[in-house]
């Protein structure tokens, strides 16, 4: 029987949550910060819906993080969630204002990805989703766990109830190999 | 690994550990050096980097509809304004009708009334006049209620010039019933409303006790001897002062014109003060009919002394009740 775990605040209980892959962490945080978020980006010429899309983006990047071991809990959940939020939303309308281009508006700010880069990705994205759907649960699992967050094969092999690391590295390369003959086939298709 | 210079993009560990930034830093120096004379090596690093940026948004994508899924079915802390409203009006309707009313009355006062109903009906119809007197005492209560915030807890509070208006209303409704002409009340009639009365706590005799004398200076003092209470018997007394010191209780005064008229017939005496017993959750709250002394719709707090006794100081006069004739709390 596990020990029941007492925590100071809400905070502490929600990085808890998502370090142990918990996603009710999130939606704790979503729930916290929603207001504070609408509230932004309805000053800042958004809407209500804008605010949940950008709050889920900040959500999921602040999983990415605690998940990878790289946030440092320098301030609270929601004044990092904020200035994620203010980053994004930046992105966001600067992307809106080249959408309809003045003349001398058309070449992207440096560091920024060029509507046909965007387009490209984004059809990559969907082949990856199509062929994600072709593999089955474990492959799909063992490749977000290596290659989104990055765990080491003794780790997947822990939460995947695998023999040993070495057991998970034969079963990624499988399922890599499998991921690619489907992408490869979509993008033939195509 | 030797063959750096030569094509190190086809080994697939070495590719995967370069886009995923496990490679020590002495070595990605290497790598990169290769990188900017290969456009081969260059092309397989970027096809990798695409392979892993698309697996990632993937992953971002399937925990986004995740959350969406759970949000869905999360119920929002944030309630609607129109639901804020129509919940304000609901409570609005609820008090005023709980005004209007009168729900918020203490509850043992209602029990109290429908003892006293109870028992003119047991008792037979009463006299015009008596009955006149006891509607009067009982609308009595309402103005000893709206006393602020002297009253005790759980009343409900009027406007002080509405009580000052109702007790002028009731005076001139209490010389109309005088006027009326009495009716004998028959002896054994009253004794039984004395003993009724004091059984169920309604109205007891406060006994007065003036402890005012004057010094050689002719100045007013208090007399400390006349302050003690009477020694009273061990034993059965002790069971109700513990209980009783646990309650609250308060004594308010009417002006002695006020007493129902029933009552006046059944005082004893000119020491007695009579006194009519609401009991609270607490304890009780005394209303004394007396001119010995003015309140002024204030209320002061009883004092328990000797064994038996609970005893209220009002400007050096000291009213006296015997705890066995008063409700004790349960």
């Amino acid at each position: 029987m596990s020990p029941s775990i007492q925590f100071f605040n809400r905070e502490s209980k929600i990085l808890h949550l998502i370090r142990n892959g918990n996603e009710e962490g999130l939606v704790m945080l979503f729930e916290e910060t929603r207001t504070m978020a609408v509230t932004y980006i309805k000053r800042n010429s958004g809407t209500e819906t804008d605010a949940e899309e950008v709050l889920q983006e900040a959500v999921v990047i602040l999983w990415e993080k605690v998940r990878a071991g790289s946030f440092e809990a320098r301030s609270k959940l929601s004044t990092f969630l904020m200035g994620v939020i203010k980053n994004l939303w930046a992105r966001r309308l600067a992307r809106r204002r080249r959408e309809t281009p003045m003349a001398d508006e058309f070449d992207p700010p440096a560091g920024e990805e060029s509507l046909l880069d965007g387009l490209i990705r984004e059809e990559q994205v969907e082949a990856m989703r199509k062929a994600m759907s072709h593999i089955s649960e474990l492959c799909r699992k063992v490749l977000l766990m290596f290659y989104w967050e990055e765990k080491s094969m003794e780790e997947i092999a822990a939460d995947l109830g695998l023999a040993n690391a070495e057991t998970a590295k034969s079963k990624k390369y499988q399922c890599r190999k499998s991921l690619e003959t489907h992408l490869r086939k979509l993008i033939d298709y195509e | 690994m030797n063959n750096t210079s030569l094509h190190w993009t086809e080994d697939p560990a070495i590719l995967e550990q370069f886009v995923l930034g496990k490679i020590s830093p002495d070595h990605m120096n290497v790598l990169n050096e290769h990188l900017r004379t290969c456009p081969q090596c260059l092309h397989a690093v970027e096809a990798e980097r695409d392979f892993v940026r698309s697996v990632r948004a993937y992953g971002r994508d399937q925990l986004r509809v995740r959350l969406r899924e759970k949000l869905e079915h999360t119920p929002s802390r944030t309630v609607p304004w129109p639901h804020v409203l129509s919940a304000a009006a609901i409570v609005l309707v609820i008090v005023g009708l709980g005004i209007y009313g009168n729900w918020w009355r203490e509850p043992d006062l209602i029990q109290s009334e429908e003892q006293l109903a109870g028992e003119k009906q047991v008792q037979g119809p009463p006299s015009p006049a008596a009955e006149q007197g006891a509607g009067i005492a009982e609308k009595r209560q309402k103005p000893a209620e709206g006393t602020g915030g002297e009253t005790p807890a759980g009343k409900i509070t009027t406007e002080g010039a509405k009580t000052e208006m109702r007790l002028e209303d009731m005076a001139k409704e209490e010389k109309e019933a005088q006027a009326l002409p009495e009716q004998p009340v028959r002896a054994a009639d009253a004794k039984e409303a004395d003993h009724a009365g004091i059984q169920e706590g309604l109205w007891v005799d406060g006994t007065f006790i003036d402890i005012r004398s004057r010094d050689k200076g002719g100045r007013v003092v208090a007399r400390e001897e006349a302050a003690v209470p009477a020694p009273a018997k061990k034993g059965e007394a002790q069971q109700s002062l513990i209980a009783a010191q646990q309650g609250k209780y308060l004594l308010q005064q009417l002006p002695e014109n006020l007493l129902p008229m029933q009552q006046k017939q059944l005082r004893k005496g000119a020491d007695a003060v009579p006194t009519k017993v609401e009991p609270t959750r607490d304890g009780a709250v005394l209303t004394a009919y007396t001119d010995l002394f003015d309140l002024r719709n204030k209320t002061v707090q009883g004092e328990f002394s000797g064994a038996d006794s609970l005893i209220f100081i009002v400007d050096g006069i000291r009213i006296a009740y015997k705890l066995s004739s008063l409700p004790v709390k349960q």
